[in-house]
């Protein structure tokens, strides 16, 4: 909830410590978000993959890469094909030397064969819903999934394979220690960059993306004039009946597309304290200097249950936020955006 | 003004059901793969994609529901993914990488292939003649394992029986001979590719060094008066797997003068095209050594004829030449 809204009075200490958080976590993922046009001229928006999902990915691939070859292998040497085989000193050569090669291509071409298959995913990506799309909106042609994964030769096959060989001394152990850093730069490139970009990536122009999920919830001004004029005023549509929020063009002006768009926030949050919303409909009221008296000039009744009067402010929240919303978006109609409350256009 | 319902929820109304048509075709999509949707699902994609997307595009103009905008973006984004993503067949690529990307991406790197060439020419050069004039250049440039017992120290018949050495091996031997070999070659040729990001200093030390061992192993048997044997011994599968480790070679360079320089592009803009172009080339040398592999273990340890290695292997060379530089051209000519 924005500050625009709720006052910072309300009970200070625990408000704004949240708004500082929530406001931080924004700018945060704000970093990872990108702008790519599409070919049909269109620019959308679209999340980069964090570099913990795709650390994990990887790590899932390279069980896979390594574990299934394994467990392949001692499922193989306890099956019956073995042990009639074992006596067949040919075939169980030819059977090896084809087993090398199969091996050769799966440890290599593995993130390949399924960037390919699946569309820029492999098994340890799909999991993490997270995909290699092209840098440049176009699309993604198999060579460039070739040339970032051929760049997996250097960044990971070789760090692994230093990792797992034993460490000399002396002289070949500073060796040994320099190959180490000048790999570990390469290693770390992702951490160096905004685009989190491997040098597979740079050199095949491609990023990692995140799959959006997507929810397109109800339409709040439509919800609320369907649920005003269903309670209790549909009688014909001469003489009109008045609704029961009207408000008039200086209240609807009190606010811009900012305050609106704040409303809608807390008007979709699954679960909002009744005392927010009191707040809220507390402030909204001063401002446009609310009288709570209906239209024909009888007082409005004062719910005693909080409950009562939490259903009623709702009510209000959703009939001003449609009636502000018609008016700004008729606004922009004409070509005039109102960013916020202190923008006088 | 306030009568009815608001315009840009009415436009939501019209719209809304192909919004969630195309969304539920994107995720099976994402499930299944693109193969799962029928032949009538297949043709709505594209409309419902553009649909979409010019939804987005009037969305931003009349409407101020920002959780209508965002779900319109995502699900472009969403739906772009699917519909540009990779979209050959496996097969499909293979067949077109070998009639036409791989001969064209070597002509276009003519250039660094000689390159190449010239760097390992030299290297064996200096090898050759600092070995013919001092053995023990041998021990430093060739190593221990490499040399595999065939050093200064052993006898010359020793040296002509590991020439025509072989014949007595079956089959079954040479197959697994065959598989290794394949495997080591390939590493070592997509490793130099890959140190061609360092700005191929590395990938130039890597072939220069191979050139280094080649001339000093010539030279020790040339020192013997073994020089035509070991030429064909060489030929039979070296022209072919050579020629791969230079291609990869120059993949690699041709890394490094995207990094170095760029052009009129951006740098990591002219990298990722080379690197793509670069890309092919590694894969084509890979297939190079495969076809390397199987000649070295079969060709070389039964065919033990002077005569006969060197027509295997100058015709091998012949082939990649015509195959390379005659195809190759062609392609690049006829774009």
């Amino acid at each position: 909830m924005s500050k625009a809204l709720v006052s910072p009075k309300y009970d200070p200490g625990k408000k704004t410590n949240k708004n500082k958080k929530t406001s931080k976590k924004i700018k945060k993922t704000e970093g990872a978000w990108r702008r790519v046009i599409t070919p049909e001229g269109v620019p959308v928006r679209l999340e980069l993959a964090s570099r913990g999902d795709r650390f994990a990915a990887l790590l899932l691939d390279l069980m896979i890469v390594y574990g299934l070859p394994v467990v392949l292998i001692i499922a193989f040497a306890f099956s019956a094909i073995w042990t009639s085989l074992e006596t067949d000193k040919g075939s169980i050569q030819i059977l090896f030397a084809i087993s090398n090669v199969v091996l050769f291509l799966w440890y290599n071409f593995y993130f390949t064969f399924f960037e390919i298959k699946w569309q820029g995913r492999t098994p340890g990506k799909r999991a993490l819903g997270i995909k290699v799309v092209d840098r440049h909106g176009g699309q993604l042609r198999s060579d460039a999934v070739f040339a970032r994964n051929l760049m997996r030769e250097l960044e990971l096959f070789l760090p692994i394979s230093i990792l797992f060989s034993p460490f000399g001394t002396g002289s070949e152990g500073f060796t040994d220690l320099l190959t180490i850093i000048w790999v570990g730069l390469f290693v770390c490139i992702p951490f160096f960059n905004k685009d989190r970009l491997r040098a597979g990536d740079m050199i095949a122009g491609t990023w990692v993306v995140k799959i959006p999920k997507t929810v397109l919830m109800e339409d709040i001004a439509q919800e609320s004039s369907a649920k005003i004029t269903g309670e209790s005023f549909i009688k014909g549509k001469e003489p009109k009946q008045p609704e029961r929020y009207v408000f008039t063009d200086e209240q609807v002006d009190a606010y811009g597309i900012y305050e609106l768009q704040t409303l809608e926030e807390l008007l979709r949050k699954p679960a909002v304290a009744p005392k927010t919303i009191k707040e809220v409909t507390q402030r909204i009221k001063t401002k446009i200097k609310w009288v709570d008296i209906n239209p024909d000039g009888s007082k409005r009744p004062h719910w005693k249950s909080a409950r009562n009067q939490t259903a009623e402010d709702d009510i209000f929240l959703k009939a001003y936020y449609a009636a502000l919303r018609r008016r700004l978006e008729a606004k922009m109609l004409f070509g005039k955006r109102r960013e916020n409350k202190h923008d006088k256009s | 003004m306030s009568d009815g319902v608001l315009k840009s929820s009415q436009f939501r109304k019209e719209r809304e059901g192909s919004w969630k048509e195309l969304q539920s075709l994107v995720e099976i999509i994402e499930k299944k793969g693109i193969k799962a949707l029928s032949a009538q699902e297949l043709t709505r994609l594209p409309n419902l994609y553009r649909f979409t997307l010019s939804s987005l595009s009037v969305a931003r103009g009349v409407s101020l529901d920002r959780n209508l905008l965002e779900y319109l973006e995502l699900l472009s984004t969403r739906a772009y993914y699917c519909i540009y993503g990779v979209h050959a067949s496996f097969g499909g690529t293979v067949l077109k990488f070998f009639f036409e990307d791989f001969p064209a991406a070597v002509w276009n790197a003519r250039w660094r292939v000689l390159l190449t060439t010239l760097i390992m020419l030299a290297g064996a050069l200096i090898a050759y003649y600092l070995t013919m004039g001092n053995e023990e250049w041998y021990y430093t440039m060739v190593g221990e394992g490499m040399a595999g017992g065939r050093n200064p120290a052993s006898a010359t018949e020793d040296l002509r029986k590991g020439l025509y050495d072989g014949g007595e091996l079956d089959a079954d031997d040479l197959n697994y001979f065959a598989s290794g070999l394949f495997s080591h070659n390939s590493s070592i040729g997509m490793f130099s590719f890959a140190l061609g990001f360092a700005l191929g200093v590395p990938t130039f030390i890597l072939i220069f060094y191979n050139g280094l061992i080649l001339g000093s192993f010539v030279a020790l048997y040339a020192s013997r008066g073994l020089g035509i044997d070991i030429a064909a011994w060489l030929s039979i599968h070296g022209t072919t797997e050579l020629l791969a480790i230079i291609l990869c070679g120059a993949a690699g360079l041709g890394l490094a003068k995207g990094i170095i320089s760029p052009g009129g592009k951006t740098r990591l803009s002219n990298l990722a095209s080379e690197g793509k172009q670069a890309a092919k080339v590694v894969i084509g040398a890979v297939l190079m050594l495969l076809i390397a592999a199987l000649l070295e273990s079969f060709g070389r340890q039964w065919i033990t004829d002077i005569t006969a290695r060197f027509t295997i292997g100058g015709l091998m060379l012949v082939f990649w030449l015509c195959y390379l530089g005659y195809l190759g051209r062609k392609i690049c000519q006829r774009h």
